[in-house]
């Protein structure tokens, strides 16, 4: 299988501001892919970069084994919410399937009648009065419909409430699990991705920190608790990812490729938020970065 | 992606429609009384073949033509201001938030994302808009034409500005500019009210500075020069004296912009003044008579074509006659514009040979005036 997004180098700069800057990533098809960071970690412009909306100033990138360049052929397989959900306010939800028919020659109407209805939407009401919950579905019909191999959600639900954040999730995952499709989605709020992730990726600042199956990436992680000892007193393999001493013991959390080697220590694993929350403060320390080895890529 | 285009444009296009409707309900209604007028006045003094005002009958009915203009005048006034205005409303509330209002709100990305490339939408978006906004504002001159009609046979100055703004093809270039300026105002600023504020100031300041500054340049201009004398004056109409100087109303080559029409000079370009011709007073006094005193006829000056600034000038020169096959007295054109911009402008092109005759006459004419001149 060819992985849905292979970014080299990849850097984007607005003038002088790097908004996106060497970026290598490799991302396997079949998963639902979180990418978190934190606000201004790159995370809209890499995916703005991946459907073709931008272009990048140095590094290349290929998705689904094309370059991302606004032509049909790649508009058809890939399927983009913005940010905020735009949707056109003076149109009404049937409008808003007329559109997506007409400018979609895959169009799947059965499906988006289905989830309309599903829904609960008027299709006489327009856009502009829906909640945020639900422009956001319309948006998500728009884009599921079209039939997409990849589909790209820019922080669907930042602006939603946990009630509609929480339908939003479950229907994309419904209309998903359906089809097949790769999602590639951004939050800053791992507590979204969580539920619905089985692929992760942690963005900071740029470059990418942390990339692996969920599953896996919880399997290798550790925190370990033991009397204060320095971080080259481990045994070696394992990698330390943060440390914390104080004046008796010390803890670390350790990534190790295999099993966790037994040791005079209380080993746990540890939850998904903690182990982003790990990664996004060792990335923000100053110093991060370069000796950082982005782990985890996709075999 | 037309289907998206027409729908986002359906409430400006009805808007637009039932204002259309409107106009041409008020153009139609007036247009037909005001036709209907003029034609029966018109047919009154045809029969005559006398509609030049020769009879006293033809006069009336003359007066009859001039009352029926003024009573016209201040709609005419607003109508032209209308078709004026047409372009710079498209450009405000079909051009800005074309693409203006799609940035604003985040859209284009919907858009951007369907099966459909950017340019496709752009070039949609831009020729059903554009292309709305031309057709509209056409019917509306093509009615504006058909409805100013008789006033424009009466008196009307094609180079006038605000009639040469609002008739032609010139309200669809503006329609197009105004369209243009509109999108391209709403995509740079990304804000729909902005642009709409500026669209509205830089159309208005082109429609200003068009007709004023830029205007009487886009074509050379020509200065004609008429000796006085028998065979001129009695083209010449409203000899008037100012305080310090005499004016003519000069005759003006058909299609001809009048740019400027300066007081009556002497042969060495000097402004003739009323104290040097105290015979000229009152101006009823024969003005070929009174103001040949004068010492001298000049050269003519460089003449270009479409602009057109005739002068008279004063000078002793019964001896000489324009050559018979001339059409005017005087119309002579420096060989600095006879380039091709001349040329291509100069109807009917058969025409060329005697309009450079005219040229050697003059010229000869003005040396033949100077050595007369030189005689005690």
């Amino acid at each position: 299988m060819t992985a849905i997004l292979q970014a080299h180098a990849l850097g984007k700069s607005y003038g002088r501001r790097q908004a996106l800057a060497d970026c290598t990533l490799e991302l396997p098809p079949g998963h639902v892919i979180g990418l978190v960071g934190p606000n201004g970690a790159g995370k809209t412009t890499l995916l703005k970069i991946a459907c073709g909306m931008l272009a990048p100033t140095t590094g290349q990138i290929e998705v689904l084994g094309e370059q991302p360049d606004g032509a049909t052929s790649q508009l058809a397989r890939v399927g983009y919410v913005a940010q905020d959900t735009p949707t056109y306010a003076n149109l009404s939800v049937a409008d808003h399937l007329t559109l997506g028919a007409r400018m979609n020659p895959g169009w799947d109407a059965k499906l988006a009648q289905a989830r309309i209805e599903q829904l609960g939407l008027q299709p006489r009401q327009k856009a502009g009065r829906l909640s945020g919950g639900q422009r956001a579905q319309l948006a998500l019909t728009l884009a599921v419909a079209k039939r997409p191999e990849l589909l790209i959600l820019d922080e669907p639900v930042a602006s939603l409430d946990p009630l509609a954040r929480r339908d939003f999730l479950r229907h994309l995952m419904e209309s998903v699990a359906e089809q097949g499709t790769s999602v590639i989605l951004s939050s800053h709020l791992i507590s979204d991705l969580e539920r619905v992730c089985d692929y992760l990726v942690v963005l900071v600042s740029s470059r990418v920190r942390l990339a692996g199956e969920v599953d896996e990436l919880l399997a290798q992680h550790h925190r370990i608790v033991c009397a204060r000892r320095q971080e080259s007193d481990l045994p070696a393999g394992l990698i330390v990812i943060s440390a914390e001493h104080t004046d008796r013991q010390s803890t670390f959390v350790v990534r190790s490729e295999g099993e966790l080697p037994a040791g005079d220590w209380s080993a746990e694993h540890l939850e998904l938020e903690d182990l982003v929350l790990t990664y996004l403060e060792r990335g923000a320390a100053p110093g991060a970065g370069a000796a950082t080895r982005p782990t985890g890529a996709a075999r | 992606m037309i289907w998206l285009t027409w729908r986002q444009f359906r409430p400006q296009a009805v808007t637009g429609l039932a204002l259309l409707a409107a106009a041409a309900a008020l153009f139609l209604v007036t247009g037909s009384r005001m036709h209907d007028s003029y034609a029966t006045a018109l047919a009154g003094c045809a029969p005559m073949g006398a509609c030049d005002g020769s009879t006293a009958a033809a006069r009336a009915l003359g007066a009859q033509l001039s009352q029926l203009q003024r009573s016209y005048e201040l709609m005419f006034m607003l109508l032209q201001l209308l078709v004026i205005a047409v372009p710079a409303v498209i450009g405000i509330f079909w051009g800005a938030p074309l693409i203006g209002r799609e940035l604003e709100t985040g859209t284009h990305q919907l858009a951007w994302n369907q099966t459909v490339t950017r340019t496709r939408w752009l070039a949609v978006k831009l020729g059903v808009v554009g292309v709305a906004a031309i057709a509209a504002t056409a019917l509306l001159t093509w009615l504006l034409s058909w409805w100013a009609g008789p006033l424009d046979h009466l008196g009307g100055d094609r180079w006038a500005a605000m009639t040469f703004a609002s008739r032609g093809t010139v309200p669809l270039g503006y329609a197009a500019f105004a369209f243009a300026l509109g999108t391209t105002l709403g995509l740079l600023l990304r804000r729909t009210l902005p642009a709409m504020a500026i669209t509205l100031a830089v159309f208005t300041a082109v429609q200003i500075l068009m007709p004023a500054l830029i205007r009487p340049h886009l074509l050379p201009s020509t200065t004609t020069t008429y000796p006085i004398d028998q065979a001129t004056t009695s083209r010449f109409h409203d000899f008037q004296s100012t305080q310090t100087d005499f004016r003519f109303g000069l005759p003006v080559p058909k299609d001809a912009w009048l740019t400027s029409q300066p007081p009556v000079e002497n042969s060495a370009g000097q402004v003739a003044r009323v104290a040097d011709h105290l015979d000229c007073l009152p101006t009823g006094a024969t003005p070929q008579n009174c103001l040949t005193s004068a010492t001298a006829f000049p050269g003519t000056t460089c003449t270009r074509r479409s602009a057109t600034t005739p002068r008279a000038t004063t000078g002793p020169c019964s001896g000489w006659r324009p050559d018979s096959s001339s059409p005017s007295p005087a119309h002579s054109s420096a060989p600095a514009s006879g380039g091709s911009d001349a040329d291509r402008t100069d109807p009917p092109r058969n025409a060329r040979p005697r309009t450079s005759q005219v040229t050697r006459n003059i010229v000869r004419g003005a040396r033949l005036c100077v050595s007369t001149s030189a005689r005690p």
